[in-house]
């Protein structure tokens, strides 16, 4: 038998879906899988989550330069570098499945040469997508109707922005950590969050309106290996990570969808009281958007890539999955 | 000979010039930071009065903070305020000059290698940034570009790699005139031991075959012997953290890119951007005179106490530290405030600085506090809880300092000396009292007022605190044009002194990762089934034992990450072990021999009066006080949560 070293990091602790299934569908069964193939290598893992390694806005580059052998990628981060897995943060309002939208970015880089290029450009093998929960609000008044949004501060992170315009919302920038103070202390009213990051800041203590407006899922990058280290895992080992990776991805997609339910649940037996957005509100929320997805096209060509093509694509493998969009984002190409 | 004076002059002019240019960049670090302050509240003003946020203003903010530093490090390094442990270069350069003139070549040398590995890495970056017109932001909101960000640090990284090169001739050149006027075996035989110490540990590390643990251990160890023997502290953190990453992840390219992440990412955050505007503030309410005034008032009201000028400065750094989040504002204001006036009153000189760097610690734990804030960081627990958690802790620690000077005044005379009332001040009128108290007052409510109204966060606080003691000083025309200036460059030199340490510390807990140390020492704690006792004795030790040699920020990166899973998994509360993290923590400012608030006194006293020593002494008192009082927090845990029920 030969030992592989492998470090796995991540810049968030286990207890985040996406790097706890890194361990549940990755580490544990990997040595099990290459011995029931007749491999003869195994390997060793080293985990480092929790950010022990670097921090969320560095997970790019720790993997690119090596860092670590392989560890999620926090596209969400790099709107500069990586804008095409960035793609449905433009395309709100289009699936609220996060296994559907595994699906759909899989598969896009899987056959699109420009989604490739955008890992390997950057020394990176993509193993699988992650996504995070559908976005809801959470208030501190109650939100019946999208006009009563109407001159409120609403902090969400800076790239959820434009999905308060024409809301009459003001949006606040703010991360996570900052969030709960930001509410306790009134510079916000409320915040547009996905539930499984609200719960365990337990911000619903101080928000316990929550509006069920299912803005959407949002792929948040994925999995990736280091190029460098890819070259020189043995074939068996590259293998079995394709593998797990896509594993992964899709299992950690069920679990985000499974949490997020039985979370909301919690919020509410703790004293939240939830409620949804009436659907017409919903569809006068996103006819009054500005046209996010010819801003992201835009952008993108402008940068080089075949941006129209990508949304198109996006838009017809969403659909031929069964997601039903509140709005066509490649309409306006 | 006349060849060497020519030479030495040369050097002098070509280290004239880099002070110059280091001092010109140093300015557009500290007019920076006042920009960063007129930002954050036109950023808060905007969203409180106009309901139309400042957009960008976090993001410009974190991305100016590593700009900021490392443009305000060659006059840093140039100003010897490059942090460092000097004690025992000090013992050396007394009894044998040579010696100590060749290690600081050494040193210099070093530190020029670290600044010239952040150049070497950072380069590829700025030219990347470049070519991909990288921004941050968001796409449809607000973007900016990277790239001159990345510029302006290695501007200031390229500076000061010159000033290390500059300095480390300047050094050679002393040590060649030394070496020719006296006898020089002495001071060989002392280079040479140090060289071989570190040789030996390099070559183990080179030719050992050391696994992943002893590789750890050897840096371990090698930080101790580094910082000791007076290498500044970052560039030891730097040089074993490479090396270190190098060795565990078996290639120098993952070193280089981790040095390269760590300069650029590990300060790039709107948190680190409190402590220039906290220690702006501070440097404003010194010229504004706050510090002197709320002293003021204090020793009128105990003026018939015994020992009571001591008690009017513990009291009066409670009042600063309510809107103030570091110790070294306080140090700094007070040793300048209050020494003279104690020495005036029969104190020894001893306990007149020792009342005040032990009093300093107040500052960061009643809130706002930057080491809370870090901590909170690092736990992930609200930051709100946690400065409501400091308030009982912070004024409990304040009377027991005061009982700790009561008690000496009567029990031991000698130390604190006589203690003469001070019937001589003039009482304080009622009108008296008010005007002094109404400029720190008013500060004191224009913070935590608008933090509790919600105008802005506590992050934000800092430029909020900042800005009303600007207008205070100017207010009573206490600012001159020339102070202003001057006032910046300190919080640029002084900022910038802190956050490359945060730099270098960030890289060496991940060095400390990589080789699983951590990992082991939780594992064995865990295995060794500690109860929560046991833990937080152990826990309170090693604190103590490192708080002789690093800095607090650094304690707390390096030792939180291991030791907070375990308080949970033992059922502690995660605020309250903050709370005692935090006192256990700053204990570490006073003990020798890095102990930052009394190297702060001695920096604010003028040359000649009290010596470090002398310092450490008068502070040891509070050391005592402040270990008991750890003790007492830990066993009840109601002190720091009540306020939170
Ligand atoms: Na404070
Ligand atoms: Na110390």
């Amino acid at each position: 038998q030969e030992q592989v070293p492998i470090t796995i990091s991540a810049s968030h602790p286990t207890t985040v879906p996406w790097v706890g299934a890194l361990q549940t569908f990755v580490v544990e069964p990997a040595n099990a899988r290459l011995e029931a193939m007749g491999s003869d290598y195994r390997i060793e893992w080293q985990e480092a989550f929790g950010g022990s390694l670097y921090d969320f806005n560095e997970t790019l580059e720790a993997v690119e330069e090596g860092l670590t052998d392989m560890g999620w990628v926090g596209a969400l981060w790099e709107p500069s570098k990586m804008p095409l897995q960035n793609i449905m943060f433009a395309t709100p309002f289009v699936t609220s499945d996060p296994v559907l939208a595994v699906e759909v970015l899989n598969e896009m880089n899987d056959t699109m040469p420009a989604m490739q290029e955008e890992w390997e450009k950057h020394n990176l093998v993509f193993l699988g997508a992650s996504v995070n929960d559908t976005y809801h609000l959470l208030t501190q008044f109650p939100v019946e109707s999208l006009d009563d949004l109407e001159g409120r501060k609403i902090v969400g992170a800076p790239a959820l922005g434009p999905w308060l315009s024409g809301t009459g919302a003001i949006a606040v920038s703010g991360g996570l950590p900052s969030m709960y103070q930001q509410m306790q202390t009134g510079v916000a009213e409320g915040t547009i969050i996905i539930p499984t990051g609200a719960y365990p800041l337990r911000l619903h203590e101080v928000a316990p309106n929550v509006t069920l407006v299912d803005t959407g899922v949002t792929t948040t990058g994925g999995l990736a290996v280091n190029a460098d280290s890819w070259a020189r895992f043995p074939d068996d080992v590259k293998t079995v990570l394709k593998e797990l990776g896509r594993e992964y991805s899709l299992g950690h997609a069920q679990v985000v969808k499974d949490r997020h339910d039985f979370v909301l649940q919690k919020m509410e037996e703790e004293g939240a009281t939830v409620t949804s957005l009436p659907d017409a509100d919903k569809q006068r929320w996103v006819d009054g958007l500005p046209d996010l997805g010819k801003t992201w096209v835009d952008q993108v060509e402008s940068a080089g890539a075949p941006g129209g093509e990508i949304m198109a694509r996006f838009m017809a493998e969403a659909q031929e999955r069964g997601a039903t969009p509140l709005r066509d984002w490649s309409a306006g190409l | 000979m006349t060849d060497g004076v020519a030479a030495t002059g040369r050097l002098a002019r070509i280290d004239r010039v880099i002070g110059v240019v280091g001092a010109a960049l140093a300015t557009i670090s500290s007019v920076w930071i006042l920009l960063m302050m007129v930002m954050i509240c036109a950023d808060i003003t905007g969203r409180a009065v106009f309901s139309r946020p400042l957009s960008g203003v976090p993001e410009v903010v974190a991305f100016s903070v590593p700009a900021c530093v490392f443009l305000a490090i060659p006059y840093a390094i140039h100003t010897l305020r490059y942090l460092r442990a000097d004690v025992v270069l000090g013992a050396i350069a007394k009894s044998n000059p040579l010696a100590a003139a060749l290690l600081e070549a050494i040193f210099s040398l070093v530190g020029a290698a670290v600044f010239y590995k952040i150049v070497e890495n950072v380069w590829p970056r700025l030219v990347d940034a470049w070519q991909e017109a990288e921004f941050f932001g968001a796409i449809g909101a607000f973007t900016a570009p990277v790239w001159p960000f990345t510029a302006a640090l290695l501007v200031g990284a390229s500076v000061a790699l010159l000033q290390c090169l500059s300095m480390a001739a300047h050094r050679a050149a002393m040590a060649r005139t030394l070496a020719r006027a006296g006898p020089t075996s002495g001071a060989l035989a002392m280079v040479g031991v140090f060289l071989a110490v570190v040789g030996v540990g390099g070559l183990y590390l080179a030719f050992g075959d050391p696994t992943r643990t002893e590789v750890g251990l050897v840096t371990i160890a090698g930080l101790l012997v580094l910082v000791v023997a007076g290498l500044h502290i970052a560039s030891a953190l730097i040089v074993l953290s490479f090396v270190g990453i190098w060795l565990t992840r078996g290639s120098m390219g993952v070193a280089d890119s981790s040095l390269a992440i760590a300069a650029t990412g590990s300060i790039n955050s709107y948190a680190f951007a409190v402590i220039p505007l906290f220690v702006l503030m501070g440097l404003f309410v010194d010229i504004a005179n706050v510090g002197r005034d709320a002293f003021s008032v204090a020793a009128a009201l105990l003026r018939r106490v015994r020992g009571g000028l001591g008690v009017a400065t513990v009291f009066a750094n409670a009042i600063f530290a309510a809107i103030t989040g570091s110790s070294i504002a306080s140090a700094s204001v007070f040793t300048r405030v209050a020494t003279p006036q104690m020495e005036a009153h029969g104190y020894t000189r001893r306990f007149a600085v020792g009342v005040v760097a032990g009093s300093s610690v107040l500052g960061m734990l009643i809130p706002p506090s930057l080491l809370l804030l870090v901590y909170g960081l690092i736990a992930e627990v609200s930051i709100g809880d946690l400065f409501l958690a400091g308030v009982i802790p912070g004024l409990l620690l304040a009377v027991i300092f005061s009982l700790t000077v009561v008690g000496l005044a009567y029990a031991a005379p000698g130390f604190v000396g006589h203690a003469r009332s001070a019937n001589d001040l003039e009482g304080a009128s009622l009108g008296d009292f008010a005007k002094k108290m109404l400029p720190v007052l008013l500060l004191i409510a224009l913070v935590l007022g608008g933090l509790y109204a919600g105008l802005f966060t506590p992050t934000e606080s800092g430029a909020v605190g900042a800005a009303g003691a600007l207008l205070i000083a100017i207010a009573r025309r206490s600012l001159t044009l020339g102070r202003l200036r001057r006032v910046l460059l300190e919080a640029a030199v002084i900022s910038a002194s802190i956050l490359i340490l945060m730099v270098a510390a960030n890289l060496y807990s991940r060095m400390l990762t990589l080789t699983g140390i951590p990992q082991s020492l939780a594992g064995f704690m865990i295995e060794a089934q500690l109860g929560l006792v046991a833990f937080l004795a152990l826990y309170l030790v090693s604190l103590i034992l490192l708080g002789m040699v690093l800095d607090s920020v650094s304690i707390m990166l390096v030792m939180l990450p291991l030791m907070l899973p375990i308080v949970s998994s033992l059922g502690g509360d995660l605020v309250w072990f903050g709370i005692i993290t935090v006192v256990a923590v700053e204990i570490g400012l006073l003990t020798p021999p890095f102990g930052i608030a009394v190297y702060v006194v001695k920096g604010a006293l003028p040359p000649g009066s009290a010596s470090l020593a002398e310092i450490f002494a008068g502070s040891f008192p509070f050391v005592l006080a402040m270990f008991a009082f750890v003790i007492l927090l830990m066993a009840v845990p109601e002190i720091s949560l009540w306020l939170l029920s």
